[in-house]
């Protein structure tokens, strides 16, 4: 019975003799003892020049076979779908790149946009305490946010938070 | 009679073994066919680029026992950065906000074909200003933190290097490879520094560096360990949910692999580690030179003791070359990612982090 018990993993398995039903007992027992050795022996074998040497050969064997083939697949790929007319994947690539570039413009806009709000909303701040008496001046200032999203269970949004208001003018770092 | 009885309970318990057995092939089936739900703390996107994104996460501490400074987590352009959000109790981002930090991340995202000609001069000029910029502007503070890990604190290092003035206020670098003046304290220097490690050749072929490669380069460092060891520690502990779970979380961000921009591998193998360029004072990013001297920032500089990724050799020396007058070197034993992501790191490394931010976050 304690042979079918040590079959399978539980907490009286550690310190116990050796289980004849465990696939990976004996590989355990025999290996145990030298698992520090063998690692310590690996870790050297991998920190060693000949290592190095032989690793970065074989990558390069096998990225001198696999470049033609490449080349070629990628040639014939290209010639297919210019006669089916669709983009090939250099032209959809070009077409990635611009859209970043278009996007790095628009992040600009966006931040000098907040500029422009946070300038509007400093101005129109002055010009009402100028136009109304000291004790009618609201207290402008935005709360920051609040748990409540935690509350509510709030998980990933793809919102662009300029619902929030930031509470300083000193945001207006450029940047590059 | 009793031999009869004792028959039943060995029946019975044999009953129950089958029982566990199934169980455990069926939570061993589970754990290495599903990925773990990592990155479980709520939060938001409040800014996109390209694949990159910063999210900030939900408060859930009241305003007035808030940190005013907020915290920017960066981690390397390899991997995802959900190893800092890993599981529930054991998330470094769920730590830091209940402890009152105002936490972002910047995600890199994954690099597609279009991207492989990006190199650290984006990342360090375009991306994380403008993630920087989204930031003060969403928060309202005109001053931050920066935390950057393993590559992300290579980027959030030559961050502060350049741009001294953008109001970064504490920098905590963990596991930064930043000097490589000992060619020969690991694996992976010397693999690179080989004369047979032909960079143009692997981008010519990939374009950008792929994840696969990339993960059997930082596995095969230990290869016992990670081959063999991680999966035994595995099967003898299916009886156990805790470790199953932490296990499964860890699983699922090894093999979630991310490959790094073409232009941005051959800029870390050839300046980085075989010229060593940023300790030699000739590290130029868009013509502006990386002078370390220039950072100013409160420093709090992590080492894992045992780190076989980046050596502690890779980023001691650099103290000495940091501008900031306020700087702190703190080793913590550990590998690279156990320091940060391992059991003990709650009771180890993170309330360290704390203490020092803490702080410094305008309390």
């Amino acid at each position: 019975m304690r042979k079918v018990r040590r079959f399978v993993s539980q907490p009286s398995d550690k310190g116990n003799a050796v289980n004849p039903f465990d696939p990976l007992g004996f590989w355990r027992t025999t290996q145990d003892s030298a698992l520090d050795s063998w690692s310590k022996s690996m870790v050297e074998l991998v920190n060693s020049q000949p290592y190095a040497e032989a690793t970065a050969r074989m990558l390069d064997s096998y990225l001198s076979m696999s470049i033609p083939v490449r080349k070629l697949l990628s040639q014939t790929m290209e010639q297919t779908l210019s006669q089916f007319n669709m983009p090939s994947r250099t032209e959809v690539i070009s077409l990635a790149e611009r859209l970043t570039n278009i996007e790095m413009r628009l992040d600009d806009m966006d931040a000098r946009m907040d500029d422009i709000l946070r300038l509007l909303r400093s101005v129109a701040s002055a010009e009402a305490s100028v136009a109304a008496p000291p004790a009618a001046q609201p207290a402008a200032r935005p709360a920051r946010a609040t748990a409540a999203g935690a509350a509510n269970g709030a998980t990933t949004s793809a919102t662009t938070g300029r619902s929030r208001r930031p509470r300083s003018t000193s945001a207006s770092a450029k940047a590059r | 009679m009793a031999d009869s009885a004792v028959k039943a309970a060995d029946a019975a318990a044999v009953h129950d073994q089958l029982e566990q057995i199934e169980r455990n092939m069926s939570t061993l089936q589970r754990v290495l066919t599903t990925p773990y739900p990592v990155a479980q703390t709520p939060k938001e996107v409040i800014w996109t680029l390209n694949k990159a994104s910063l999210y900030h996460y939900i408060p859930v501490t009241p305003p007035e026992q808030r940190h005013p400074i907020p915290l920017l987590l960066v981690f390397a352009l390899m991997n995802r950065s959900s190893i800092l959000d890993l599981r529930p109790g054991s998330s470094f981002v769920e730590y830091m906000v209940k402890l009152g930090y105002d936490v972002y991340l910047l995600d890199w995202g994954t690099p597609g074909l279009e991207d492989k000609n990006l190199t650290f001069d984006d990342y360090v000029l375009d991306y994380l200003p403008r993630a920087v910029r989204k930031l003060k502007s969403f928060s309202g503070a005109s001053e931050f933190s920066l935390l950057g890990w393993c590559i992300g604190a290579l980027i959030t290092t030559m961050y502060a290097a350049l741009r001294p003035d953008d109001g970064l206020k504490n920098l905590i670098l963990l596991t930064a490879p930043l000097d490589f003046t000992d060619k020969q304290c690991a694996g992976f220097i010397r693999w690179v520094n080989d004369q047979h490690f032909d960079i143009e050749k692997i981008l010519a072929n990939f374009g950008n560096m792929p994840g696969e490669l990339l993960d059997y380069g930082a596995k095969a460092l230990k290869p016992v360990e990670n081959y063999i060891t991680n999966y035994m520690r595995l099967w003898e502990n299916l009886h156990d949910p805790r470790v199953v779970e932490s296990w499964h979380a860890m699983n699922t961000w090894v093999t979630d692999l991310v490959p790094l921009a073409g232009g941005a591998y051959r800029q870390l193998i050839i300046d980085f580690y075989r010229n060593n360029r940023l300790i030699n004072g000739t590290m130029t990013l868009r013509g502006e030179r990386v002078d370390l001297g220039n950072i100013r920032a409160d420093l709090l500089n992590i080492i894992a003791t045992e780190d076989h990724i980046v050596p502690p050799a890779q980023t001691e020396g650099v103290m000495a070359a940091i501008g900031s007058e306020d700087k702190q070197l703190l080793k913590i034993p550990g590998g690279h990612i156990g320091m940060m992501a391992g059991s003990s790191a709650i009771k180890r490394t993170w309330p360290q982090i704390d203490a020092w931010l803490s702080q410094r976050s305008g309390d």
